[in-house]
């Protein structure tokens, strides 16, 4: 094949928008603005394992300029790609620091923070997993409900009753041959 | 994006604190700015909705991710946790205040030609750092460069061709001196 007859193929060509990016005139959807357009924040959870014994939101809803709250009760489906696990807001627990519990929409960003204030969420702390092991153990689950969810099977391998949301085995060499033959070895284990 | 802001017209909406405006007197891209502004606003938000130097980007909001570096007085610093009113009698530069009369900078050109960037949004903070470090340093060794951008997070390009292209920048901006 004859290279010379392609104008693209082998040859290097700087960036077409570089030069707009470089001199600050890109815009990006944090800086566009359109007619009626919201802005949502969320109020995130402090605790990595807790019950949600309550969620109070009528004082942010009753701050002008907020135009919807939502909670996990207004959205009570899961969603994902391999696992459907996932909640788009916190539903009865949350199961991470930071998990989205509440989002507010409002018409500016100030008015949005301002209402996140006004949220009152009651937690009842749950005994949490911070470690590898811990997780492995499987004495405290995430996902309690992990026999029931849904996946891709032959794609991912839950473990029933564990924290474990997929079980892949892949054999390949001699392990210990090459442990044996390594020059180095890194025990990331205490990282 | 509505018409206002194509217009550069101020639409983006703030809400203000009710606290007495101050004013504020600064020079911006060379250019002097005397304001009346809300205390609490960011030296950030003050270059974006005040000014409408929209070049100025917004990561983290806390400090973390080097977005919003600007150079203040020689130093480069993360606006998005000054005051606009600790600006006040500072030398400010922006971005937009990197290229002259539509040309862009050495810089700028290098961060091009090494393919520093792909989508952006880390790149005007780069740029400023490494702008406040040429500035004091004008012969900058790798580690002095992977320090002066080390609060910069970049999530696509990685840093290889950052740090390359503010070498060579480096260069030619020595090699210009010497003409």
């Amino acid at each position: 094949m004859n290279k010379e007859q392609y104008r693209h193929v082998s040859k290097s060509r700087l960036r077409i928008e570089a030069h707009e990016k470089v001199s600050g005139r890109a815009t990006y959807a944090f800086d566009m603005e359109m007619p009626g357009m919201l802005y949502a924040k969320c109020l995130h959870s402090p605790h990595a394992h807790a019950e949600i014994v309550a969620i109070d939101t009528s004082a942010a809803k009753a701050l002008p300029g907020v135009k919807a709250v939502l909670t996990g009760e207004d959205i009570p489906y899961l969603v994902g790609l391999y696992m459907v696990d996932k909640r788009i807001l916190a539903r009865g627990k949350v199961r991470y620091q930071g998990e989205a519990v509440v989002a507010v929409a409002a018409v500016d960003e100030e008015t949005a923070e301002r209402a996140l204030t006004l949220i009152r969420v009651e937690y009842k702390l749950l005994p949490s997993v911070s470690t590898i092991d811990e997780a492995l153990a499987g004495k405290i689950l995430v996902h309690e409900d992990i026999n029931e969810l849904e996946y891709i099977q032959g794609v991912f391998f839950p473990q029933p009753d564990s924290n474990i949301a997929s079980w892949n085995k892949t054999s390949k060499g001699n392990m210990n041959q090459g442990f044996a033959e390594a020059e180095l070895i890194v025990d990331p284990s205490h990282i | 994006m509505c018409e206002k802001h194509s217009a550069a017209e101020k639409c983006f909406s703030y809400t203000d604190s009710g606290l007495p405006r101050v004013q504020l007197i600064c020079v911006v891209n060379d250019e002097p700015v005397i304001a009346r502004i809300d205390p609490t606003m960011t030296l950030l938000t003050f270059l974006r909705k005040e000014l409408s130097l929209f070049g100025t980007k917004e990561g983290c909001g806390e400090g973390e991710c080097g977005a919003c570096t600007i150079i203040m007085n020689g130093d480069a610093i993360n606006s998005c946790i000054v005051l606009a009113l600790e600006a006040q009698g500072a030398v400010i530069t922006t971005v937009e205040g990197l290229s002259r009369e539509g040309k862009l900078s050495i810089l700028q050109q290098e961060f091009i030609n090494h393919d520093a960037l792909q989508c952006g949004f880390c790149t005007p903070g780069m740029l400023m750092s490494a702008r406040a470090l040429l500035n004091r340093n004008p012969n900058p060794d790798e580690e002095a460069i992977k320090e002066a951008i080390a609060g910069n997070f970049c999530r696509c390009t990685g840093y290889t061709p950052i740090i390359s292209a503010i070498s060579s920048a480096a260069k030619l901006e020595r090699e210009e001196r010497q003409q």
